[in-house]
């Protein structure tokens, strides 16, 4: 999987070599809804590719890949079973984290000024990999460790772009993630985000 | 602009800095508030939802034991689901007994359990059988025997404490055993001489026999209700009793002060 998605990544270079620009985008995953108690915000990097090079473009695509970890709110979360009556337990998260694919869609709101609005709508397949032990006294005592997940989602947001000279744009923004489909519960959350793209 | 920019991006650090949110929060809570004694023979406790959590409430309910270090998997009852407001159970519970109880309660995030709760349940109020009775007299199958001879004391063939009322002719004869000091309350007859040998630890059995030289125990289930009276002397009464003789049932009712 993982040398497929590397070749995927080369050959959109190759082809797009001297059309494109690298982006470096920074970011911080902000769980919301039901894993905001479970879940603290966690870092995430993407390293994305974007066509065409030309900065005041009205309209930019891009695919890329990234990375989160987040890290768990408490050591141990309460939980519980019902077997026969109530059943105390508790459940570990040893780790969590997202693998990312997607593809980027930018529109720039006002072409050739330094600082101008940007909106955008990402596409996004999310491998989610969680190690946990779960326990529930006489009923369940088992330890993950890697179960995997995925989901489709789709990521609107808004930002500003800066053009800091002539060879890099910076952007900041901020996107919220929807869950279209996937094997485990939504995964809503906000996004807030720094891109630096180099010409 | 360059400045407004970076303003903006240090505006929105700030604000997501207070982002994070602690898993204490999206817990529920409950305070174990009482328990108080109801009838004769149990007690009623009563919890409160004192916080809901980030979800609504799933379960509540009680634990109990009578040891002070226990978990919620012990005496457990499960109570009418409730959001925020008060949840009660009533338990069985022996008078001079010490319970320790607890409240628990779940949503969709885990469950919290409140501290441990300790209560001595108190002796009950002096109580009599709910019938018409003569203090002395004894109803054996209908016919009403006055007790002239009537004792109690600690040395008895059964249990701890005996009662023992006779006839004036020794015809009828009532020997009510207990397994302490009778105290106010009510009482269960055992109609099994062995068992109330084996569970000396039932102290709210009771074993009556009747007769002399042919004996019969009173049948098991019945209520016996002891009173102590403000004079220092106790009364012992019951009304719906049986005991069986040649597989016929034959009711026997009384009020004994001694």
């Amino acid at each position: 999987m993982k040398h497929f998605l590397l070749l995927v990544v080369i050959t959109f270079c190759s082809i797009t070599q001297g059309l494109s620009q690298w982006v470096i985008q920074p970011s911080v995953i902000i769980p919301t809804g039901f894993n905001s108690y479970l879940l603290k915000p966690g870092p995430s990097l993407e390293i994305l590719y974007k066509i065409p090079d030309d900065a005041d473009a009205f309209y930019r695509f891009g695919a890329g890949f990234g990375y989160s970890v987040l890290k768990p709110t408490a050591d141990t979360f309460r939980t519980y079973a019902i077997g026969s009556h109530f059943l105390p337990g508790y459940e570990v998260m040893h780790s969590y984290s997202i693998f990312s694919v997607g593809v980027t869609n930018d529109f720039n709101i006002l072409k050739r000024k330094k600082l101008s609005p940007v909106i955008g709508i990402d596409i996004y397949i999310y491998a989610i990999s969680i190690a946990e032990h779960n326990y529930a006294e006489g009923l369940i005592d088992e330890t993950t460790t890697g179960d995997s997940y995925w989901q489709l989602a789709l990521l609107p947001r808004i930002g500003l772009r800066y053009k800091l000279g002539e060879n890099i744009v910076i952007e900041a923004g901020c996107g919220k993630n929807i869950t279209i489909l996937g094997t485990s519960d939504a995964l809503p959350f906000i996004k807030p985000y720094i891109s630096i793209a180099f010409l | 602009m360059k400045r407004l920019f970076f303003l903006f991006i240090i505006a929105a650090i700030i604000m997501l800095n207070g982002c994070s949110k602690n898993y204490e929060d999206s817990l529920p809570a409950c305070t174990f508030l009482s328990a108080v004694p109801y009838g004769q023979d149990s007690i009623l406790i009563v919890g409160q939802v004192t916080k809901q959590g980030a979800s609504p409430i799933e379960y509540n309910g009680f634990a109990y034991s009578n040891q002070p270090n226990f978990d919620i998997t012990s005496n457990q009852l499960g109570c009418a689901l409730t959001q925020q407001g008060l949840f009660e159970a009533v338990i069985p519970a022996n008078p001079d007994s010490t319970y320790y109880f607890k409240c628990y309660v779940a949503n969709e995030y885990g469950y919290t359990v409140s501290g441990n709760y300790k209560y001595t349940v108190p002796y009950p109020a002096p109580d009599s059988a709910p019938c018409s009775l003569t203090n002395n007299v004894v109803n054996d199958n209908h016919i009403a025997w006055k007790m002239i001879y009537v004792s109690g004391g600690g040395n008895a063939s059964f249990g701890s404490y005996g009662v023992q009322a006779n006839d004036a002719s020794g015809n009828e004869v009532v020997n009510i055993y207990f397994n302490m000091i009778p105290v106010n309350g009510i009482y269960t007859t055992d109609g099994d001489e062995q068992d109330f040998i084996d569970y000396p630890n039932n102290k709210f059995s009771v074993l009556i026999v009747l007769g002399n030289f042919t004996q019969y125990t009173v049948n098991s289930g019945g209520k016996v209700y002891v009173a102590q009276n403000k004079d220092g002397s106790t009364t012992v009464s019951f009304c719906t009793l049986t005991y069986t003789a040649f597989s016929t049932n034959f009711p026997i009712s009384g009020k004994i002060t001694f």
